[in-house]
């Protein structure tokens, strides 16, 4: 592991060192379970994920496909960005000078128009009606590139917005849910003090060791190895607390909600968890969108290039991936209390970094932005060239009961261009 | 359910891997699409419903699902034994008039029920799914894993384990004239069902049945064997405060193949929480407190803890740790809920085994 911050336990370093040294796999009672995704996980670093999750969705003409001189253009004017041929809106100025790391996708083609279905098919790639429960993103990037040594979880979730969880791939990768100023769930406060706390510990271990010399099965490997993660967990927990840091850094970043997401995120993937969902709130613009899109990007535009810079400045960019989406766009059309409704046709969605190709526009709308004119993207294609960039393959098997899944459908391809 | 056969793949086209076809599916709907769902009376929590059935309706048949189109209409398609005959039915009457039951009145049965005609072939000698399922089914419910497993996946592609044993089974539960009384009495008095769940393998749920298979408690399991071994009061007023707590910590732990993993917030819910701590907490006659006014010398009091948590006295090395555990407090009453707390947290007490 390259990042001296890394809360990687003691034992993790001795079986890391055990598989590239050797190339064998150390049987341990806690690897057991995991052998197979523990070294590859230890063998190379992961690369991780940052979700910014703009929930109701965020209105595409508005921010990164604007439609200057025609009648659904709205009020906003568009500005120049670093990148020649891609206008941002005025309201992200920032953003424009960092567009050279965007990987703009002006083609989203979907089929979830709701706030339900489209949140559990942006989180999933797949439809909410078919009843098989998929994984969020999250869940499948923390199984496949989190370490099950490590301290802290693998999935974190700022705020609510995705609704599937870790689905068939059970509970181990179920969302770890803090709120944006960082404050962890219930039951992370122990009533024990530390000494007490390892005194019992280690009389605990005792009766499973014990237990263990005549009953191997792997579900008791299983339920040990959950106790010790929740100890571990307790002792990392600091890293869930900036404020020393968020001191120096909130100018920068704004002092908001999704100001401090952004930083909070960025400190977590320093810290090695391979996933983290952050969430702006009120993009659901029936009526007055552009009140609304106007503050919420004022909000967002510090934030996201103020991530952007860090992460690019400290070298972790290349190996981090940020995602901008919700669950649709918004309509060209204009209604009667100038809200934008609900639309999944033709919308945007923004990547950087992880691998992704800088200052790329990948797709076009029509002149109105009512149709996909050029190369349409469907939820699986851009969840199959997510996985391909953080190094899972998007067709990657699983059985849920009898029945053979995907991380993607069928059909589903990666956009080679952006990769 | 009934016939331990897995359909849902012919719903939207024929079975990749086995025989069943979309007319199979549809055929077997053709049974079920005349019932309705009646609002018999009452309110609140407490409404009544019931199944009636109508005397007419068809099933619409359109082919696969991926050339299905807007405004695309069926064909009607007859009801079908799953893997028989179609249903021989009387001509229905012309110009049928449903019944409309006033409220809280029960449909009346129609002239033709083929609800009926599907129930009397299930239990019919011609139908060879039913008796293998059953004793399947059963079988699974006591042993952890189906002879046929999953239970309700009988196909080509999927042997029995031990085909002898599921024919034996099925051949007297038929000649026993389907009594279940009499399948859960052999199977309880098996070799198989009462082997120990020590062994080499590392399987939850062996194949060969050649130990238990190891099952975790459900969430509901868990509070209820925690207030009992403990002698945690129960508040009749709120007979099930805390349960919400459990449930929500505890979940439904399996992957998607039903094997079980731990996850971090059954063991944060389990270390830190208040709800897991009142059951361990000194309380005027709990566990806790029978242990700490006891007179007897330590080594029989965590014997006693023992048995009362775990059903067996402890090993020599456990009895050690724990008596030396307690006594080296000045106050033992912290250290008697700690030992507590351990014992309702081994894997030992998580799973049946």
């Amino acid at each position: 592991m390259s990042h001296a911050q890394s809360h990687l336990s003691r034992r993790a370093f001795i079986k890391g060192a055990a598989v590239t040294g050797s190339g064998l796999i150390l049987p341990n009672w806690g690897g057991l379970a995991h052998a197979r995704s523990a070294a590859r996980a230890v063998a190379k670093n992961k690369k991780r994920c940052i979700l910014l999750w703009m929930n109701g969705g965020a209105s595409q003409i508005d921010t990164f496909d604007m439609k200057p001189g025609r009648p659904t253009a709205g009020p906003f004017r568009p500005i120049r960005s670093k990148v020649t041929g891609l206008q941002v809106c005025e309201y992200l100025p920032r953003m424009a000078q960092v567009a050279d790391k965007l990987a703009v996708v002006r083609s989203m083609k979907t089929q979830s128009p709701d706030h339900p279905d489209g949140i559990y098919h942006m989180h999933t790639c797949y439809k909410m009606s078919e009843r098989t429960p998929h994984p969020e993103i999250g869940a499948v990037i923390a199984k496949f590139n989190g370490n099950p040594d490590a301290d802290l979880p693998s999935f974190v979730r700022m705020g609510s917005t995705g609704n599937g969880g870790a689905g068939y791939l059970g509970p181990q990768y179920e969302p770890f849910g803090i709120d944006r100023t960082g404050r962890l769930p219930y039951f992370t406060t122990p009533y024990l003090t530390d000494g007490n706390e390892k005194k019992r510990a280690d009389l605990f271990r005792l009766v499973e060791d014990e237990f263990q010399t005549d009953h191997k099965a792997e579900p008791f490997d299983s339920h040990r190895t959950g106790k010790e993660r929740a100890w571990r967990l307790l002792k990392a927990k600091g890293v869930f607390d900036v404020s020393k840091e968020w001191a120096k850094a909130r100018d920068r970043y704004g002092d908001t909600e999704i100001g401090r997401g952004c930083f909070m995120a960025k400190k977590l993937v320093e810290a090695g968890i391979p996933f983290v969902e952050v969430g702006q709130e009120n993009y659901d613009s029936h009526a007055d969108n552009f009140v609304c899109h106007k503050a919420n990007m004022q909000c967002l535009d510090p934030a996201w290039s103020s991530l952007l810079t860090d992460l690019a400045e400290s070298g972790q960019l290349q190996d981090t991936l940020v995602i901008w989406m919700g669950e649709v766009g918004r309509t060209p059309q204009i209604n009667n209390r100038a809200g934008r409704d609900h639309f999944i046709s033709a919308w945007t969605v923004v990547l950087s970094g992880g691998g992704i190709k800088g200052g790329v526009v990948y797709g076009a709308s029509d002149a109105d932005g009512r149709t996909v004119k050029d190369n349409p993207v469907s939820e699986g294609d851009l969840f199959a060239t997510v996985y391909t960039a953080l190094g899972i393959d998007p067709r990657e098997k699983h059985y849920h009961g009898t029945r053979p899944v995907w991380l993607t459908p069928e059909g589903a391809k990666p956009v080679k261009e952006l990769l | 359910m009934f016939l331990g056969t897995q359909l849902q793949c012919a719903r939207c086209h024929d079975h990749p891997y086995d025989v069943w076809t979309q007319k199979d599916f549809y055929g077997l709907a053709g049974f079920f699409v005349r019932l309705v769902v009646q609002d018999v009376g009452g309110n609140g929590n407490n409404r009544s419903f019931a199944v009636g059935e109508k005397g007419s309706g068809e099933v619409l048949f359109s082919g696969n699902a991926k050339d299905q189109a807007p405004g695309r209409k069926g064909e009607p398609i007859k009801p079908k034994f799953l893997g028989g005959a179609e249903l021989p039915e009387p001509p229905a009457p012309k110009d049928v008039k449903e019944p409309a039951p006033k409220n809280g009145q029960k449909m009346p049965k129609p002239a033709f029920s083929r609800k009926e005609k599907l129930a009397e072939w299930v239990v019919s000698p011609e139908n060879p799914y039913f008796a293998r399922a059953a004793v399947n089914r059963v079988w699974a419910q006591f042993m952890g894993r189906g002879i046929v497993h999953p239970i309700d996946d009988f196909q080509k592609e999927n042997t029995p384990s031990h085909p002898e044993l599921l024919k034996a089974l099925t051949d007297g539960f038929v000649m026993h004239k389907y009594d279940l009384k009499w399948l859960v009495r052999e199977i309880v008095n098996s070799d198989a069902y009462q082997l120990s769940g020590a062994g080499p393998s590392r399987e939850a749920l062996p194949k060969w049945f050649e130990r238990a298979r190891v099952r975790p408690l459900t969430a509901e399991e868990i509070v209820s064997s925690m207030r009992t071994v403990t002698g945690f009061e129960v508040n009749p007023k709120e007979p099930n405060a805390n349960w919400d707590y459990f449930l929500r910590a505890f979940g439904e732990p399996t992957n998607g193949l039903g094997e079980f993993q731990g996850g971090l917030n059954e063991h944060l819910f389990l270390n830190n929480s208040d709800q897991v701590r009142s059951f361990v907490r000194r309380k005027k006659g709990n566990l806790t407190d029978q242990i700490l006014t006891s007179s007897d010398p330590w080594e029989k009091r965590v014997e006693r803890m023992y048995l009362s948590v775990l059903n067996r006295p402890p090993r020599p090395k456990e009895l050690e740790a724990f008596v030396s555990y307690i006594r080296r407090e000045p106050k033992p009453d912290a250290a008697v809920e700690d030992a507590v707390w351990v014992l309702l947290n081994s894997s030992e007490f998580r799973f049946n085994h």
